[in-house]
């Protein structure tokens, strides 16, 4: 049986329409998934930026707390608590990263700012004030900078060009 | 093997690294908890999850403090510890006791 000349006409319309319909389809996907990447990249960003400033809150805390004469023991908590948080908000990142590395990295930094500030003069073995100048008190200055620049690094990796 | 869950089994607020100070502290941890079956060649399993957080002077002791009462290599010693943690920071750093104490041991 041979085509009649309407389906002649109809064809490329079709072929037209259906065309029209893919390409539509894949900008939708592709543009889809760029809002997701980019909300997943600002959640990241907001992320390491309030962590940044929860690190600021325990340096300000754990020098309050060491230079202190007589031990508190809710600051301890307080300290203890902050920190937990802290490496917990950190490795939930790792779900939405790209790259786990930045979070390992991240994570290492936590764990060494915890050894600063709770290793040494903490709970039962503060004895009474430290100096400001007490390599205790400025390690934990030094550790704080560096879990600050490793959350930096975090937050820099999500625009690195793919 | 032996689980221990140290919020149920022990306390929801760990502080402070001797017992001297503390019924909550490292030492007190170590003995009630793992001295016995490490030394016995026990697996223990460390359920770290649910606590109000760690002093890194609890976990040295705690852990550390395995290797110098025990006179145990680093390695036996944690080939007989498993940990469940939501926070991975925390294993790395009793890993890193642990190794420190045996590197001080051998000294």
């Amino acid at each position: 049986m041979g085509a009649t000349p309407s389906d002649h006409s109809v064809l490329p319309l079709l072929l037209q329409t259906l065309g029209l319909i893919v390409g539509w389809v894949i900008v939708h996907l592709l543009s889809k998934a760029r809002d997701i990447d980019k909300e997943r990249r600002s959640l990241i960003s907001d992320a390491a930026e309030a962590q940044m400033e929860n690190i600021n809150a325990l340096l300000l805390m754990s020098r309050t707390y060491h230079i202190a004469a007589i031990r508190d023991q809710e600051a301890e908590l307080k300290i203890k608590m902050g920190l937990q948080d802290l490496a917990e908000n950190i490795s939930a990142l790792n779900r939405i990263v790209l790259d786990a590395s930045s979070v390992k990295r991240a994570l290492n930094a936590i764990k060494n700012l915890r050894r600063a500030i709770t290793g040494k003069h903490f709970e039962d073995e503060h004895t009474g004030a430290l100096s400001e100048r007490d390599p205790i008190v400025e390690t934990i200055a030094l550790e704080a900078l560096n879990a600050k620049r490793a959350l930096l690094i975090l937050r820099h990796a999500q625009y690195r060009q793919r | 093997m032996t689980a221990i869950n140290v919020s149920t089994d022990f306390t929801r607020f760990p502080s402070g690294r001797f017992k001297k100070n503390g019924s909550t502290s490292g030492e007190a941890f170590r003995e009630q908890f793992l001295e016995k079956p490490i030394a016995e060649g026990q697996k223990v399993v460390v359920i770290l999850d649910g606590t109000v957080g760690y002093g890194s002077s609890f976990l040295e002791e705690a852990f550390g403090g395995l290797v110098r009462k025990l006179q145990m290599s680093a390695d036996r010693v944690l080939s007989l510890l498993d940990f469940q943690a939501t926070d991975s920071s925390l294993v790395d750093e009793i890993k890193q006791y642990v190794k420190d104490a045996d590197t001080k041991l051998s000294r």
